[in-house]
């Protein structure tokens, strides 16, 4: 744990919390970092920045830097740290510089606002943001997404950006960037900010601790490191859990540039429409795409390697280093995944409607639901808030460890089998399920399932062939053989009720209900997220 | 006779969904129409447990939103492949076909183990590889199968003697016969478009567009014959218009209606490639005076391409037959960490082509070439889809 630690938390800067500047100089900090998120309030005032030489540079860049692209790219090369998006992809060879011929890996997105304050701040006209991902030249090889993966960079527009009055939004410094550390596992996230066109940028490194607390590290050129605790939770605002994020991660990907939706022909000018228009040429302009259909299979094994860690580093990854203490809220914080929620995605009607608005497909996998038909003159539901594909991930990561076992997983899924997320039934279980928590993998799964069987014997859970599912599942004399014919009768009544759920499609009475569901859970993710920096995409 | 019985048995094959070819023919001499039957689009799948696929839309109206969900599911490439002169849509079969009805749109596809076609995780051996396999091959193409077979034992490939059901495709609509069926009686009929198809596809854009008085609409068009002048009055009352070149959103309200004819030659109206072809030949037959030549049996199949830059998929690659790409045959591999998945993953442990449909079909494509069919010099520039589509300026 310590050596993990020490991996970690290697970016004790020898200056650590120099204080900077004079007020005047701070308020320009803060005016310059309000575009990176939540401002560095902990850099206020104080002495002068005390002045370091090239080799003193190279030093604090070798501890500031994670082992990971950035890291390999700028350990040695201090005087080499970009300070725009332009400076940023030639030196990555990523975005525009990317050497695929039919991909930059430019993904964009557009909604009625904007994040270049870090809160989502709507507005009136659609913004163009982009996830630019690491280029990978290598497509034939599954394993070679990676090289997409392990390096991602966010842009967001900005009705405030420097060029927006010419139709050129984007703001291309500050850079927020994540990149995957080939130790640890996990996404190591960077700021990197302007000093002038062609000078050596600064880069801030934001690290959350084993306690939770964000620390980050500041490195100017020229000047020493500095460290600084910060309240705000600053790129964990979004990134709940650290790893990697795509709200519409499934089709039809909604507001994302896909096959489903071009890139509106909206007057956009400059680098914004330089970037913006490598998702795709509606017109034939060039032979280049990158659609959100190529984004989401990019992402799943993002999220896949984050959480279980990567192959050549054992113990990595976000599961792994929670359960060793290096990440945060240990093994109770990894199984409220199963619980709860920690974060969401967003499902949309196309022509079929998604199964969570009527169901959790996880209750009743194996039973091939189709989702319904949608009704073209009325589409919904629209970012329906579905159980994310990082709880799913979590989830199974303690499944391969021993925690929960398929059976046990099965049973809380059942426990309430109408609602994906945000379930009081199966949440309301957490607590007790968490309270004085073994350590050995058997004994948690054991927990759980007393747990559940608590309830079941409670009556909370209506005598039928869900509660007999129930009890086979969660009793370990009971055999496969059984549970499947307890599952073989559950599917039937869960047939039923599906078959009500959907035919409520058919109704305007039943609508009403269906989109007094999607409203209900749409609050609830609000509250869920109530702070102005948060993950939510526009939900209204 | 002969030929009809043929004609009829080929429109049959490219129609029906799990029937033997002997089923087919004696159901060639009860009837040739087309099968414009079924449930509804309220109604999501039917038959029975082992071949579930989705119902025919019942009228007109409903074709139209199929038609429109299935032309925005491609708006992003609608514009490329048109100067392309070509028709793609994915390999993946739309919601609602199941189990051995996989393999809708002319391309098929199996999970191998070793060249072995797995369907359940059960049947690999521990630690052994699992790669998706996808072919475009034409049932009726002749005297390959052994060939590809052959070449797929190599390393390259799949490394292994592959089953011969997961080399060329099984089911008799995946046919060059089929295909060229289909093209020939889209082309025919395109000009035969009864009033009422253009004026539902109106109604079913103005439902859309006027969600206040969609249920009118619907009530006034749906299954309606709308060719009375007093009937279509009331629908233009409520803002339905088929429009005219000069007004905005014109192409897209032609593609849905040449889309819509699918169902009225023949094809199968839930599918993408039915009424991908049938739409795109339909409007240059009827717009541009195109006439089409049967598919040569020197083409193997439709190509497998993907969405951009006819680049394939993360993960996939064509199969090497005499040491050259060849795009009939594609082979994705499942990565080591999604292997480790399917050891637990309930919805695939015992259904490996539901895994191989989920995760790389949709972003497989098909491709036709559908101006390399036309006979020569049929195809006139004029209008603007005309002359995106023949790729060429009125007068030059």
């Amino acid at each position: 744990v310590q050596a993990r630690l020490d991996v970690l938390l290697g970016v004790h800067g020898e200056g650590g919390r120099q204080v900077s500047g004079r007020a005047e100089r701070a308020r320009a900090a803060l005016a310059a970092l309000a575009l990176v998120g939540s401002g560095l309030a902990a850099l206020g005032c104080g002495a002068e920045d005390p002045t370091v030489g090239d080799e003193d540079d190279i030093a604090e860049s070798k501890t500031i830097f994670g082992d990971d692209r950035v890291g390999a790219a700028l350990k040695s090369n201090a005087r080499g740290v970009p300070g725009s998006f332009p400076e940023f992809e030639k030196l990555f060879k990523v975005g525009r510089s990317c050497a695929r011929t039919d991909s930059k890996e430019i993904f964009v997105v557009e909604e009625e606002s904007s994040r270049a304050t870090g809160a989502t701040k709507e507005v009136t006209e659609l913004l163009p943001r982009t996830v630019i991902t690491g280029c990978n030249t290598d497509k034939q090889n599954p394993e070679s997404v990676r090289s997409s993966f392990n390096l991602m960079v966010a842009l967001v527009s900005s009705p405030d950006a420097p060029n927006a009055a010419k139709n050129d939004p984007m703001v291309l410094t500050p850079v927020e960037v994540m990149a995957l550390d080939d130790k640890t596992g996990l996404y190591n996230f960077y700021v990197f900010e302007s000093n002038g066109a062609g000078k050596t940028g600064t880069v801030t490194r934001i690290q959350r601790g084993p306690d939770g607390a964000i620390h980050e590290y500041r490195k100017e050129p020229g000047k020493t490191l500095k460290t600084s605790d910060n309240q705000d939770k600053r790129c964990f605002n979004c990134h709940v859990n650290g790893g990697p994020l795509m709200n519409e991660m499934t089709e039809p990907w909604t507001n994302w540039v896909s096959t489903h939706k071009q890139l509106p022909e909206s007057k956009l000018a400059g680098d914004t429409l330089s970037i913006v228009s490598e998702a795709a040429a509606p017109h034939g302009e060039h032979n280049r795409s990158s659609l959100a259909n190529d984004l989401e299979q990019t992402m799943r094994a993002a999220i896949r390697t984050w959480v279980t860690g990567v192959a050549t580093a054992p113990g990595s990854g976000h599961g792994p280093e929670t359960l060793s203490g290096v990440q945060p809220n240990g093994l109770a914080g990894l199984l409220k995944s199963s619980f709860c929620e920690t974060e969401l995605n967003f499902a949309s009607a196309f022509d079929t409607v998604p199964l969570e608005l009527f169901l959790d497909p996880s209750a009743v996998s194996g039973g091939s639901y189709s989702r319904p038909p949608a009704d073209p003159a009325d589409i919904f539901p629209i970012l329906l808030p579905v159980r994310s594909e990082m709880d799913k991930r979590i989830e199974l990561f303690l499944q391969k460890s021993g925690y929960l076992s398929a059976r046990t997983i099965s049973a809380l899924r059942a426990v309430d089998d109408v609602n994906d997320v945000f379930s009081p039934l199966r949440c309301g279980l957490y607590q007790e399920a968490v309270k004085d928590l073994p350590t050995a993998p058997a004994d948690v799964d054991a927990k759980v399932r007393k747990a559940i069987g608590d309830k079941l014997r409670a009556k909370v859970i209506p005598a039928g062939a869900r509660f007999n599912y129930i009890s086979r599942l969660i009793d370990p004399a009971v055999d496969d053989a059984k549970v499947k014919d307890a599952k073989t009768l559950y599917l039937a009544e869960a047939n039923k009720t599906f078959a009500a759920a959907t035919a409520l499609l058919g109704t305007t009475a039943g609508k009403k209900q269906l989109k007094a569901r999607v409203q209900a859970r749409k609050d609830a993710a609000q509250k869920m997220f109530p702070n102005a920096a948060n993950p939510l995409p526009v939900l209204d | 006779l002969a030929s009809f019985v043929l004609g009829a048995v080929e429109t049959m094959a490219r129609t029906n969904s799990s029937r033997s070819p002997l089923h087919l023919l004696a159901a060639a001499f009860l009837f040739a129409a087309p099968l414009a039957v079924g449930c509804g689009a309220e109604a999501p799948v039917t038959g029975d447990e082992d071949n579930i696929v989705p119902a025919d839309a019942a009228t007109l109206f409903d074709q139209a939103g199929v038609c429109d969900a299935i032309l925005k599911r491609h708006a992003t490439v609608r514009d490329t492949d048109l100067k392309d002169g070509s028709i793609r849509w994915n390999c993946g079969d739309v919601a609602g076909v199941t189990a051995s009805d996989r393999g809708q749109e002319y391309c098929e596809y199996n999970a191998v183990s070793k060249g072995k076609l797995v369907t359940q995780i059960k049947d690999v051996a521990a630690g052994a590889p699992i790669q998706c396999l996808f072919t475009g091959v034409f049932k009726d193409t002749t005297g390959k199968v052994d060939a590809l077979a052959k070449a797929l034992a190599d390393k390259a490939n799949i490394g292994g003697t592959t089953d011969k059901r997961a080399v060329q495709m099984t089911k008799d609509f995946n046919s060059r016969g089929a295909a060229t069926a289909l093209v020939d009686d889209c082309a025919a009929n395109a000009s035969k478009a009864p009033i009422n198809e253009a004026r539902q596809v109106a109604c079913y854009q103005a439902s859309v567009a006027i969600p206040a008085k969609a249920a009118q609409l619907k009530k006034l068009c749906r299954g309606k014959d709308l060719t009375s002048e007093t009937a279509w009055k009331k629908v233009v009352a409520l803002g339905a218009k088929v429009l005219v070149a000069a007004d905005a959103g014109f192409e897209a309200q032609r593609d849905i209606a040449g889309c819509a004819a699918a169902g009225r030659s023949g094809g199968v109206t839930w599918r993408n490639s039915d009424n991908m072809i049938c739409g795109r030949v339909t409007r240059a037959a009827a717009e541009c005076s195109c006439a089409y030549n049967d598919i040569p049996t020197a083409v193997d199949g439709f190509t497998f391409t993907g969405w951009t830059n006819d680049q394939l998929p993360t993960g996939c690659r064509y199969a090497k037959v005499a040491a050259a790409d060849y795009k009939n045959l594609v082979i994705c591999e499942i990565s080591a960490g999604e292997r480790d998945d399917l050891e637990l993953n309930a919805d695939y442990t015992g259904d490996l082509q539901s895994f191989c449909h989920d995760r790389f079909s949709t972003e497989l494509v098909m491709k036709a070439p559908i101006r390399a069919l036309e006979k020569a010099g049929t195809c006139k520039p004029g209008s603007t889809f005309c002359s995106a589509y023949t790729a060429k300026v009125a007068g030059k």
